[in-house]
């Protein structure tokens, strides 16, 4: 029951921030669109309205790791996976319409939120990442000496990057993500061909 | 307290490192523009003169300020370097230990992040990319082609940039040996 109350609560947040933005959002307006009272918003984010803000950017940044753990599920090997993610993930970042608006009416607010979140999705990209390259030495294809905490950090630190400033690499491309992936991630860990 | 810095220094890079003083020593948002002239050693009317978009025309302008003294560190650490590797295992090491060394860029990641991330995030982060491919030619270009040297210092901002967004993990840029072994495995022009 509780933690309905609290997804119902950062649900009516987002919807919030959709129609008035960061800055004009209040506890008042989440708690009404959320159908509680205010005081069960304090109750279940103690902080007040700056801890349901955070927590509803984090709440929906977590919505879009799963979609991408979702998308490279069924991935045969790593260059599938990277490939699938940066479709799941180019896709989902060009259609939020709400991201967009709020990097042009309130780009400091919502970088200061989301940098917290991305924290907290690196970690998990690293982490996914590093049972890719496990499962790719077991099967041959990573070299063996790999160091994987080390490849896994890089990695997804630069995937993150490629998602969020493609420059001149162009997402929606299969050939240039395909090349991306082969040139920038896999080049130098691949296990020579015996 | 006016700048130490010599007079020959030109207007516009003394206002930016006047700028940068007074991040570091009171935080961005308690910066005037009079608190920045009075460390430039100029006027307010100057700064107008000079950044016509105020204070967020001289905030923009510091940033590329800042690339370009790490630029110039860049261009000094490949000075001895023998191969494009080395040119950039050297240039990632100095990129990163100049941001780490820099007190301001520190304050304002903790204090008041939202004052810089929109420069590097997302397409925030294009047009400085794109002055890093610009200037990659004299970084790189006697080692390759200006396209395998672009790449290259598309890379190591990437790189230097990834880990200044989120510290930590196991891999420490102002370690000379780190950026070598990262260069050995992850870079390829």
């Amino acid at each position: 029951m509780s933690i309905g109350t609290r997804e119902r609560i950062l649900a009516a947040a987002l919807v919030c921030i959709e129609d008035d933005g960061l800055a004009a959002t209040s506890i008042e307006d989440i708690a009404r669109r959320a159908e509680v009272g205010r005081a069960t918003v304090y109750r279940q984010f103690p902080g007040g309205r700056e801890q349901v803000l955070s927590e509803t950017i984090t709440w929906e940044v977590g919505r879009f790791f799963a979609g991408l753990e979702a998308a490279i599920a069924d991935a045969p090997d790593l260059a599938s996976r990277l490939d699938l993610a940066f479709v799941a993930g180019n896709r989902a970042l060009t259609d939020h319409a709400l991201l967009h608006r709020l990097l042009r009416t309130e780009p400091e607010a919502v970088l200061t939120e989301l940098a917290v979140a991305t924290d907290l999705v690196l970690g998990l990209i690293v982490a996914s990442l590093t049972d890719a390259l496990d499962h790719e030495i077991l099967a041959g294809r990573v070299r063996s000496d790999l160091d994987v905490p080390v490849a896994a950090d890089h990695l997804g630190r630069l995937f993150l990057s490629y998602l969020g400033t493609p420059g001149d690499w162009d997402l929606a491309d299969p050939d240039r993500r395909a090349e991306l992936v082969t040139t920038r991630f896999l080049a130098g860990i691949l296990a020579p061909m015996a | 307290m006016t700048s130490v810095l010599a007079p020959a220094v030109p207007v516009p890079t003394r206002i930016c490192a006047a700028f940068l003083t007074c991040i570091e020593r009171d935080g961005l948002r308690a910066t005037s523009l009079d608190d920045v002239a009075a460390e430039a050693g100029c006027g307010r009317a100057t700064i107008y003169r000079v950044f016509p978009g105020g204070r967020a025309g001289l905030l923009a302008a510091t940033i590329d300020h800042s690339l370009s003294v790490i630029i110039a560190g860049c261009l000094e650490a490949v000075d001895g370097a023998d191969t494009l590797d080395d040119a950039v295992a050297r240039s990632l090491h100095c990129a990163a230990a100049l941001l780490d060394a820099s007190a301001a860029l520190r304050r304002l990641l903790i204090e008041e992040p939202g004052a810089i991330l929109p420069f590097l995030s997302f397409e925030g982060l294009q047009p400085l990319l794109g002055r890093v491919a610009e200037m990659s030619p004299a970084l790189f270009g006697r080692f390759g082609t200006d396209t395998q040297a672009r790449s290259a210092g598309d890379w190591i901002a990437r790189v230097v940039l990834g880990h200044l967004r989120s510290p930590g993990g196991p891999i420490d840029l102002t370690d000379p040996d780190h950026c070598r072994r990262l260069v050995d495995t992850f870079f390829t022009p």
